[in-house]
Order: C-alpha cells, then structure tokens, then sequence
C-alpha cells in the first residue's frame, strides 16, 4: 500500500487540475465553437451584402 | 505590548468591517445582496472559491490529522477537489443559467412543490448552522490559547464583525474579502509550509527522517491511526457528494458575470487550491520533526506561523488562518440567512415583497442567523457536536442524489424527492448512531454510514418516482429547463471579437493551468515520491 500510497497522493490533486481542464475545453468546444463560426459567417454575410448595396 | 498574534486578530477583524461596511454603498436591491449583481470576474470568483477550499478546517482540524498521521491520507482522500469543480461546472453551470439566487429556488421550481423546497430549506439551514457553529466554536477555543482573550469574547467579537460584514454587504462583502484575504491565505501555503521544510532539513525530512522514525508516514491509512482502503474510499465519496452539492460551493456559479469568467474562477482556484493545500500538508508532516509536541494538533499551523518564519510573514499566514475561519463562518451563516429570507420567507411563505422589503427581509435574516449561532455558540450545547458531525454526510445523502436526479431524469419526481431527503437523512442517523455512537454494529471493509445511507437514498429517489407519477409542470418544468443553454446568453451579449478574445483567455487560461499543475505535481513527485517508490 505504501508505493500506491505515495502515487495517489501526488496523481490526485493533479488528476483534479487535469479534470477541470479538459472539461472547460470540452464546454468550449461544444457549446462555443460551433456558435462562434455561425457568428463569423453572419457578420462576412453582412459585409458582402453591405459591399453589393454599395457595388449596384 | 500587543503581540503579533493579537495585533493580526484584531486587525482581520477591523478589515472585515471596513470592507463590509465599504460594499454596503453597493447594494440597492436584492440581487446586489444575494448575487452581487452578477457582476464578479474571473478574479474573484477564484478568489471566492479558493477561500472556499481552504476552510476553517483544513487549517486547523485537517492540518491536525495531517501532523500526526502523514500527508498522505487526506491528499488521497480530500474528494472536496473534484466535488468543487463537479459543484462548479456541472451543477452551478445548470443552475445558473435558470437566474436562480439560491438552490432551493431551483429544488422547489424543478418539483413544483413548496414542500418539497421547505425540507429542502430546513435541512440546509440545521447542516448549515451545525457546521457553523462548530468552526466558530473551534476557532474560538484555538484563538483564545493564542490570543490570550477569554472565549466568550472571542466568540462575541467575531459575531460583531460578522454581523456588520454579512447585514451591510452579504455576497459583496463575502466576494470580495475572500480574495483579498486568499493572498494571505496563499502565504501559509507558500511560505511557511516550505519554511517548516527547510528549518527541519529539507526534502530529506520527508523523503528520509519521518519515514525512518515510522515506516506507515506515507501510507494512505495513516501513520496510526491504519485505517482500511474501505473507510479511504467512503471519505473520499463523501466529500465528493457533500462539496458538489453544498449550497456555499454551488452558489458561487451566481455571481459570475458570465460563464467565461466561471470556467475561469474554476480552474485557477482548482490549480491554486490543490497546489497551496498540497505543499500546506508537507510542511504540516514535516513540522512534526521539528517538534512532535504541538497540543493540540489543530493549532499545528498557528505554531508554523508564529516559529519557523519572520513576524512579517508569520502575520500573513495567522491572517490567513483568521481569513479562513471568517470566510467559512460567514459563508455558511450568510446562505443560512439566504434560506430564511429568501426560500422561507419569500417562496414558501408566497411573500409579495417590495425590493427595498426583500433587502431588509435579507438583511434581518442575517441578523437572526448571526445571534442564534452566537447564542449556541456562547452555551455549547452538547447537541450541537452530534449536528456538527453529521452536517456534511446529510447534505451529500439528503441533496445529491435529488438535485442529480431533478437535472438528469424528467420522471424524477416530488415523491421521489420527499422520500429520498427524508429517508436518506434518517437512515444515516441512525446507522451512524448504531455503528460510531452506540456500536450496536460495525459496517463491512471500515466504510462510513454514509455509502450505505447514499445507496438507500438514491434507491428511494428512483423507487418513489417511479412507482407515483410525474406532475404535467415538473414534466414542463424539466422541458424548458433544458430547452435553456448557458452559451446562448452570453454569445447573443457579445460581438464576435469579445467572443473570440474571451474565448481564446478561457483556453490560455485552462492550458495555463493543466501546464503549473503538471510542472508543480511532477516536480513534487520526482523531488519526494521518486526516493520514497
């Protein structure tokens, strides 16, 4: 128990550092990402409409 | 001559009511006082947490196991790490993104029963003013031998500051002074504890010294006290359920000005917490080196500060400590003050309230809370130690199992959840009463009643929703609460850019983390597990 001991008292707290991590990546790619895109492709949209207004 | 010790005791205090009396300007109507206006950024909500981590009885009840049994045990068994960031991310996200102020707004909502949030309030509000109570107590017992104040008065004036702190500036006061005081917290951790290393020889006392003296130092069981893999287990499950679900951790997802800065707040605190409490420990374990003799074991951190480094430093680190008994007294008093007002008062009651009513409701609710727990505190009734004791496992088998089942599961229902807080409470009473208090019997592989009493909670939150059936609104209810996503708010609020930049700090932010946290760990693995394997 003591080698066992001495490895989870050290992967522990580390393990915890690694779960927040890779759960705040996750929240950002799932709920961000995507929607972050759609933002971008609305606003180029925009700018072209604004740019054929202005070319017509 | 006023001494270190008296001169840091007093001036803690003075902070804590300039600064509450400084916030009061702030608050104007009810959500300034619960959820300061939503308005908290990345910093101070983990500033916030981080005071949360680091509890009155890590520095003091904690650290005292840790002196004479070794680091290992609670750095194994602390599951109060992953319960704040489940509390956090999971929990607190879903429930923030319902605007709820406190978590009986959502139990009540999500069955659509009044009764149902009055248990709910009822037993938040006993755990919470057991739990209390005991750290003012505790606290009130340590600082007196140090402080060379009788009790009474120590307890007296700790009531005083607290009152003028939560009734002037409520989650304000509590916000912002947890930040500023986590820096004296961070001293404890990061000075003293590796100060005590080093006067006792260095890493060598770890590596070599203690465990030469007692071959169990290391051992997850305790250098002692040996307890089995089942009781390690059964701790851990315990302050994961009992953290995820508290409502001082959970409501901390409140006021965040937005998710970003909640994921935020997460992992810096998660990073700073693990880390400081961590190196805290191994300068707790090799304190005992310097002097084996500390009584009692619980002012082990009291006698770090005071012996192995300057009175610059060692004032820091006692205001830390202070800092800590204040930010956990005051956060559990202020969500019990929460309780009545707002969940009591206001929801169950079906109060319609003016504003300016709901913030003196609020703010008369602190002051009941603040004199009762004085009052208790000040008598000691012996009752009081068995509601202290049994505080964090009723939350964890009364609330997680509900407010798991009321997020995940649309049958989930009022039913299940009468029975599951009631029928979970009962039976760990009682089989924590038979196994530790009356030994009657003892449980199989050394678990804590509170594994048997979960397993019997959430059998009875499943059973008795599925054998009554689900109301059409706690089905609507379940419906829309899911219909809501937490993104949807913040990337309407802001352009593209902000998105982006916010985005891209949140990822550096989290990498950042994951990168000290691997350089801190690994570090500490080579410099004193590698010669210990």
């Amino acid at each position: 128990m003591g080698d066992v001991s001495v490895i989870l008292a050290f992967a522990h707290p580390l393990a915890v550092v690694v779960l927040s991590t890779l759960w705040t990546l996750h929240i950002l790619k799932k709920d961000y990402r995507q929607a972050i895109e759609q933002k971008q492709v609305a606003r180029e949209h925009a700018s072209d409409d604004v740019a054929r207004v202005q070319g017509d | 001559m006023v001494s270190l010790v008296e001169g840091v005791f007093f001036g803690t205090l003075a902070v804590y009511v300039f600064v509450g009396a400084v916030l009061a300007r702030f608050i104007d109507v009810p959500e300034d006082f619960y959820v300061m206006d939503r308005k908290a950024g990345s910093i101070l909500i983990a500033g916030t947490l981080f005071a949360s981590y680091m509890s009155a009885s890590t520095m003091m009840g904690i650290a005292g196991i840790v002196y004479t049994e070794g680091a290992a045990m609670w750095l194994v068994i602390y599951g109060s790490w992953p319960g704040l960031v489940i509390g956090m991310l999971y929990v607190g996200r879903r429930l923030r993104k319902l605007n709820n102020v406190t978590m009986p707004d959502f139990i009540g909502d999500r069955y659509q029963s009044e009764l149902v949030r009055s248990v709910a309030t009822v037993i938040m509000i006993i755990g919470l003013i057991g739990y209390g109570v005991i750290q003012l107590i505790g606290a009130g017992y340590l600082l007196a031998d140090f402080v060379g104040i009788p009790y009474q008065q120590i307890v007296v004036l700790f009531a005083i500051a607290l009152m003028v702190f939560t009734v002037a500036g409520g989650m304000y006061s509590v916000v912002v002074t947890d930040t500023l005081m986590g820096v004296a917290m961070i001293v404890t951790g990061a000075v003293v504890a590796p100060a005590a290393i080093f006067a006792a020889g260095g890493v060598d006392v770890l590596t070599t010294t203690l465990p030469q003296q007692n071959p169990g130092t290391w051992y997850a069981g305790g250098a002692n006290m040996n307890m089995s893999p089942g009781w390690l287990a059964s701790q851990w499950i315990l302050w994961l359920f009992f953290i995820m679900v508290a409502p001082w951790v959970v409501s901390r997802a409140f006021p965040a000005s937005d998710d970003f800065e909640l994921m935020n707040g997460t992992n810096i605190s998660t990073f700073l917490a693990t880390g400081v409490i961590s190196v805290l420990f191994l300068g707790v374990m090799a304190t005992f080196a310097l002097n084996p003799g500390i009584e009692p074991v619980d002012n082990v951190v009291v006698w770090m500060s005071t012996n192995v480094v300057g009175p610059f430093w060692g004032g820091l680190a006692v205001a830390g400590i202070m800092a800590g008994i204040l930010s956990t007294t005051s956060t559990i008093f202020i969500y019990a003050g929460f309780g009545l007002s707002r969940d009591l008062v206001e929801r169950v009651g079906g109060q319609v309230l003016t504003q300016r009513q709901q913030l003196l409701g609020a703010r008369l609710a602190q002051l009941a809370v603040v004199s009762t727990v004085t009052i208790i505190a000040l008598f000691e009734p012996l009752g009081i130690y068995w509601l202290a004791a049994w505080a964090g496992s009723v939350f964890a088998v009364a609330w997680a199992p509900m407010i798991i089942a009321g997020l995940e599961w649309e049958r989930a229902n009022r039913y299940g959840a009468l029975l599951s807080m009631i029928g979970g409470t009962v039976s760990y009473v009682l089989l924590y009463q038979a196994t530790q208090a009356w030994g009657l019997f003892s449980l199989p592989f050394g678990i804590d009643p509170v594994l048997p009493a979960l397993v019997i909670s959430t059998t009875l939150m499943v059973g008795g929703s599925l054998v009554t059936s689900t109301s059409r609104d706690e089905r609507a209810f379940f419906h829309d609460m899911n219909d809501i996503t937490l993104s949807e708010e913040v990337i309407q609020r802001h352009t593209q850019e902000q998105l982006e930049k916010k985005y891209n700090r949140t990822k550096y932010i989290a990498y950042g983390t994951l990168g000290a946290g691997i350089a801190l760990f690994g570090g500490l693995f080579v410099l004193i597990g590698v010669p210990l394997l």
